[in-house]
C-alpha cells in the first residue's frame, strides 16, 4: 500500500499553534508569502519616502542621513524579506505539487526557516529606533562606510544578515532534498516542470552564496569590534577586498531571485498560448549556464575600483557570454507563443509584461557590463533605473503573475477577473511611469544615493515621483483582489481553472488536499503532464 | 615543490568529496565509497605531512616563520 | 521503489524555540559589544535556549529513529540534508581562505607599490610589503584600532607541528573507529572512538596553548591583516573542533547505547565525514598559514 504516514490523519490544528508549529508546505508557504508581501509593504513605505524627498530638488522632508537610511533599508527588506522569502514560499506550495510528493523533504526544518524570518526582520527594522539611526551605507555595506563610520547599530544589521542567510540555506538544503528525493519514483530529471529546475539550480547558488555573506559580514564583525584589518588598508587590509567578497556573494544573488521567476514565465506562457513549451530541453541547460556563469562575473560591479586592465576584460567578457543563454529563454519564450492561440487572462498579462520589461532590464544590463561605458555610468540613476526593471518588472511582476496563476488552484475559487485586469493596467503603466525616466536621469549624469540634484534633473524626478506614488497605491488593490478571492471568489468548476494548463499539481483536487500526493502518479500521468511533450 | 603539496591536496579534497558522495547514495554500496575513501583522504594527509617534514629536513622547503630580509 | 511509504511528521515547537533562542543569542551579544549590561546574560540565555532545543529536537529525532518510524526515503533526505549543509561549511571557509590569498597575493603586493600602484608607499614610510606582513602600513586604523606591530612569528616546528599530527592521528583513529563498525567490532569501536576524542581535546588544549604564546609575542587579532586572517581562521576552525568533539562524544553515547548496526549507522558515517572535513580543513591551514 502506498499511504502517507502521519500522526494527524485529520488535517492541521486549529488556530495560531497551526502556524507556529506548521510542518506542513502549504501552511509554510502561506506563512512564507504573507511575510513576504507584509514586508513588501514596509519596504514600499521606504521607497515612498525616498520618492517624496526626491520630488522636489533640495531638502524637503528629512536630513541626507535619514535618506541614506530609507534607501539602505529599503534594499535590505525588498532583497532579504520581499523578493527571496516570496520566492521560497512559491516552492513550497509548488515544488511538492510538481513532483508528485505529500510534503517537503524536511519538514520540520521547514518550518525553521520559516521562523527565523520574522525575528531577523524585526532585529532588521528595529535599527530604525536605535541611536544613531539604522545602518546608511547602502544595501552593499561597503567598507569602509560598514565598518570605520557606520552607525552602532550595523552590528544588528550583521547578526539579522546571519539569520537571513541561515533561513536561505536550510530552504535551499530543503528544497534540492525534496526534488532529488520525493520526487515521484517514476518521475526523470528532464520530466521536471521548469519551475522545479529553476529552483533546484537557484538552491545550490544559495548554499554557494550564502555562506560566503556570513563569512564577510563575520569579517565585517570583527572589523568593527575586535580590531581586525581585513578591509582596512593602514592594518594591511583592502576595502575593495569587501566588495570582491561581497559581490561573490552578491551576484549569484540577483540570479537567486530571478532565476524562479524564469520558472514561472515557463508555466504560464505555454497556459494562455494553448502551445507545449519551446524548448524544454534547451531552457534547463540554459538556467544551468546562468547558474555557472554567475560565479565567475561578480567584478563586473567593481570596473570602477581600479582593478587590473586584465581583470576587468575578463569580467566584461565573461558577462557578455551571459547574454546568450538569456537570449536562449527570451527567443523560446517568443517562439512558444508563435502560432498559439493566445488569450490574454491576468496571469498572462503579467507574464508578456515581464517578456518585454525585464528585456529591458537585460539590454540596459547589457550596457552596465561594458567595462568603459560602465565607467560613465557607475553609481548613476541608470543603474537604479536597470535593476528596477530586472527586479520589480522581472521577479516581482513573475510572483504576482504566480500568485494569481495558481491561487485559484490552491484555494480552489477564482479572484476577479476585471480587477485583476485594472491592477495589471494600472501596475504597469505607473511602474514604467516611475522607472523609465530614470534612465534619463541616470545618462544625464544624476548619482544615486542622493536627497538632492541639480536642477535640470527636476522634471524627470517629478514625474518619476508621481509614478512611484500610483505604483504603491496599485498594491493595495493587489491585497484586495488575493484577499477577495479568498473570502469570496466563486468556485472553480473545474480541477483545472486554466483549462489549458499542464502538470502534476492540476491533477490534485481543488483546492489541493492538505497531503497533496499520498500516492506517487504513474509514470503515464507524468510523461502526460510534462513540458516537453 | 609547492605544486606537488598543492596537487596532493587537491587530491585529497577530491577523495573527500567523493566519500560525501559514497555518504549521499548510502546503502551497502555507497556505504564501502565512503570507507574507502576516507581511507585514501586520511592516508594521502599523512603522506603529505610525513613528506613536508622529510622536505624540511632535506631543505627543500623553508617555513613561513623566517623573517622577510629587512 | 514500489513499497513506498511517505513519512510526514507532527507539528513542533522546537523550531520556534531555536528562532527564539539564537535571536536572543545575538541580541545579547550585539548589546554586549556596546557595553551593555544586560549583554552577557542575555547573551547566554540564548544560549541556554539553543542548547535546550538542540537536545530536544535531536532527541526527538533519535527516538523516532531509534523506534523504527523513519523508512530509507527519509534516511537519504538527512544524507542530502546533512551533506549540504557541510557544503554550505565549505563555502564559509572558502570566504576566509579567499581572504588570505587576496591579501598575500593582491593586497598586500598593491600596498608596496606592486601592480600599476606606484605611489601607494609614498603614503607610509618605511612600509615593507611581505608576507608574512609583520608591520602594517599605518599604526592607527580608520575605526582608531591600535595595530599591534613587530610580532614574533609562530614557529611552524612547535605547537603548530604537533597539532597537525594529532588531527591527523585523530583521523587515522576514527578511520579504524569506522572499520570496527563495520565490521561488527563493538569493543574495538569504542576504544579508538574514545582515542579519537581524546585526540581532538588534546588538540584543542594545545591550540589555547598556541594563541596564549601566539599572543604573548605579540601578534594578535590587531596585528593586521596577517593577525586578522591568522585568528578568524584557526579561531573558526576551532570551533568547528569543538563542536565536531560533541558530536563524537553524542555518538559515543549512542554506540554504547546499541543505536547502530554495521549496515545502518549514518549519525555516525555523518559524524565521521564532518571530522575528516575539519582534519582536512587544518591541514589546508596549516600548509597555508605556516609553509608556502
Amino acid at each position: 500500500m502506498n499511504t502517507a504516514a502521519h500522526d494527524d490523519h485529520h488535517g492541521p490544528e486549529k488556530g495560531l499553534l497551526r502556524w507556529i508549529k506548521a510542518t506542513n508546505h502549504k501552511d509554510i508557504g502561506t506563512l512564507y508569502l504573507w511575510f513576504a508581501f507584509a514586508m513588501l509593504i514596509v519596504g514600499g513605505a521606504l521607497a515612498m519616502g525616498i520618492r517624496a524627498e526626491l520630488l522636489h530638488p533640495g531638502l524637503q522632508l528629512m536630513n541626507p542621513h535619514f535618506f541614506n537610511q530609507l534607501t539602505t533599508m529599503h534594499g535590505l527588506i525588498m532583497v532579504f524579506g520581499a523578493i527571496m522569502p516570496a520566492m521560497v514560499g512559491l516552492a513550497n506550495w509548488l515544488i511538492p505539487t510538481m513532483v508528485g510528493a505529500p510534503d517537503m523533504a524536511l519538514p520540520r526544518l521547514n518550518n525553521w526557516s520559516f521562523w527565523v524570518l520574522p525575528f531577523a526582520a524585526l532585529i532588521l527594522v528595529s535599527t530604525f529606533f536605535m541611536e544613531g539611526g539604522a545602518p546608511a551605507f547602502g544595501w552593499t555595506f561597503y567598507a569602509p562606510l560598514s565598518t570605520a563610520f557606520a552607525p552602532d547599530s550595523t552590528d544588528f544589521f550583521i547578526f539579522a544578515v546571519h539569520l537571513l542567510g541561515f533561513s536561505s540555506i536550510m530552504g535551499a538544503i530543503n528544497i534540492i532534498a525534496t526534488v532529488l528525493n520525493m520526487r515521484a519514483p517514476e518521475m526523470r530529471l528532464m520530466d521536471m516542470p521548469l519551475f522545479v529546475w529553476t529552483w533546484l539550480i537557484t538552491s545550490f547558488l544559495l548554499i554557494g552564496a550564502m555562506p560566503v555573506l556570513a563569512g564577510v559580514v563575520t569579517m565585517m564583525l570583527t572589523d568593527r569590534n575586535f580590531g581586525t584589518a581585513f578591509f582596512d588598508a593602514t592594518g594591511g587590509g583592502d576595502p575593495v577586498m569587501f566588495q570582491h567578497i561581497f559581490w561573490f556573494f552578491g551576484h549569484p544573488e540577483v540570479y537567486i531571485m530571478i532565476l524562479p521567476a524564469f520558472g514561472i514565465i515557463s508555466h504560464i506562457l505555454p497556459t494562455f498560448s494553448r502551445k507545449p513549451l519551446f524548448g524544454y530541453s534547451s531552457m534547463v541547460y540554459a538556467t544551468a549556464s546562468i547558474a555557472f556563469l554567475s560565479y565567475i562575473v561578480w567584478a563586473h560591479h567593481m570596473y570602477a575600483t581600479g582593478m587590473p586592465v586584465a581583470a576587468e576584460l575578463y569580467f566584461m567578457y565573461a558577462t557578455m557570454l551571459i547574454a546568450v543563454p538569456t537570449g536562449v529563454k527570451v527567443f523560446n519564450w517568443v517562439a512558444t507563443m508563435w502560432k498559439g492561440s493566445l488569450t490574454f487572462e491576468a496571469p498572462m498579462l503579467w507574464a508578456l509584461s515581464f517578456l518585454f520589461l525585464f528585456t529591458i532590464g537585460g539590454f540596459s544590463g547589457l550596457m552596465l557590463g561594458i567595462a568603459p561605458a560602465d565607467i560613465q555610468y557607475h553609481d548613476t540613476y541608470f543603474v537604479v533605473a536597470h535593476f528596477h526593471y530586472v527586479l520589480v518588472t522581472g521577479s516581482l511582476w513573475a510572483i504576482i503573475a504566480a500568485t494569481l496563476y495558481w491561487l485559484p488552484k490552491w484555494v480552489g475559487k477564482m479572484y476577479n477577473e476585471k480587477l485583476a485586469k485594472i491592477h495589471f493596467w494600472w501596475a504597469m503603466i505607473s511602474v514604467n511611469v516611475l522607472f523609465f525616466p530614470q534612465h534619463f536621469l541616470g545618462l544625464a549624469g544624476m548619482p544615486r544615493r542622493i536627497p538632492d540634484y541639480a536642477l535640470q534633473f527636476s522634471d524627470f524626478n517629478w514625474i518619476s515621483s508621481i509614478g512611484a506614488f500610483a505604483f504603491g497605491l496599485s498594491f493595495i488593490l493587489f491585497a484586495y483582489i488575493v484577499v477577495d478571492c479568498i473570502r469570496n471568489g466563486s468556485p472553480t468548476n473545474s480541477e483545472r481553472p486554466w483549462y489549458s494548463a499542464k502538470g502534476l499539481e492540476w491533477t490534485l483536487s481543488s483546492p489541493i488536499p492538505y497531503h497533496s500526493f499520498n500516492t506517487p502518479p504513474s509514470r503515464a500521468q507524468i510523461l502526460e503532464e510534462s513540458q516537453h511533450s | 615543490m609547492d605544486i606537488i603539496i598543492i596537487v596532493i591536496l587537491v587530491v585529497i579534497l577530491f577523495s573527500l568529496g567523493s566519500a560525501l558522495i559514497g555518504m549521499l547514495r548510502g546503502g551497502a554500496k555507497g556505504s564501502d565509497k565512503m570507507f574507502k575513501s576516507l581511507r585514501t583522504r586520511i592516508s594521502l594527509s599523512v603522506f603529505l605531512f610525513v613528506f613536508l617534514m622529510f622536505a624540511s629536513f632535506m631543505g627543500w622547503i623553508e617555513p613561513n616563520n623566517v623573517l622577510p630580509t629587512q | 521503489m514500489s513499497n513506498q511509504d511517505y513519512y510526514v511528521p507532527h507539528g513542533t515547537y522546537w523550531p520556534i524555540i531555536g528562532s527564539i533562542g539564537i535571536s536572543t543569542l545575538f541580541v545579547g551579544f550585539a548589546n554586549l559589544l556596546h557595553d551593555v549590561s544586560w549583554g552577557g546574560p542575555v547573551m547566554g540565555l540564548g544560549g541556554t535556549i539553543v542548547v535546550f532545543m538542540l537536545f530536544g529536537w535531536l532527541g526527538t529525532v533519535v527516538n523516532e529513529s531509534v523506534g523504527g518510524i523513519y523508512n530509507k526515503q527519509v534516511d537519504r533526505s538527512f544524507r542530502w540534508g546533512m551533506s549540504w549543509f557541510i557544503f554550505s561549511e565549505v563555502m564559509f571557509f572558502a570566504a576566509f581562505f579567499g581572504a588570505l590569498f587576496y591579501a598575500r597575493v593582491l593586497s598586500v603586493p598593491w600596498l608596496g607599490g606592486a601592480g600599476n600602484n606606484l605611489f601607494t608607499p609614498e603614503l607610509w614610510e618605511g612600509f615593507k610589503a611581505a608576507w608574512p606582513l609583520v608591520s602594517t602600513p599605518g599604526a592607527i586604523g580608520q575605526n582608531g584600532t591600535e595595530f599591534s606591530v613587530g610580532f614574533e612569528l609562530v614557529d611552524a616546528w612547535g605547537l603548530p607541528a604537533l597539532n597537525t599530527a594529532l588531527l591527523l592521528s585523530s583521523g587515522v583513529t576514527i578511520t579504524y573507529a569506522h572499520h570496527a563498525l563495520r565490521n561488527g567490532h563493538r569493543n574495538a569501536l569504542i576504544a579508538w572512538m574514545v582515542a579519537t576524542i581524546a585526540l581532538g581535546v588534546l588538540f584543542l588544549g594545545f591550540q589555547i596553548t598556541e594563541y596564549g604564546h601566539a599572543y604573548h609575542e605579540g601578534l594578535r587579532l590587531t596585528s593586521g591583516v596577517y593577525g586578522s586572517t591568522f585568528y578568524l581562521l584557526t579561531g573558526f576552525h576551532g570551533f568547528h573542533v569543538t563542536v565536531g568533539a560533541i558530536m563524537l562524544t553524542v555518538i559515543l553515547y549512542r554506540i554504547q547505547k546499541g543505536h547502530f548496526s554495521s549496515e545502518n549507522h549514518f549519525a555516525f558515517e555523518g559524524v565521521a565525514w564532518y571530522w575528516h572535513f575539519v582534519d582536512v580543513v587544518w591541514l589546508g591551514l596549516f600548509i597555508f598559514v605556516y609553509w608556502l
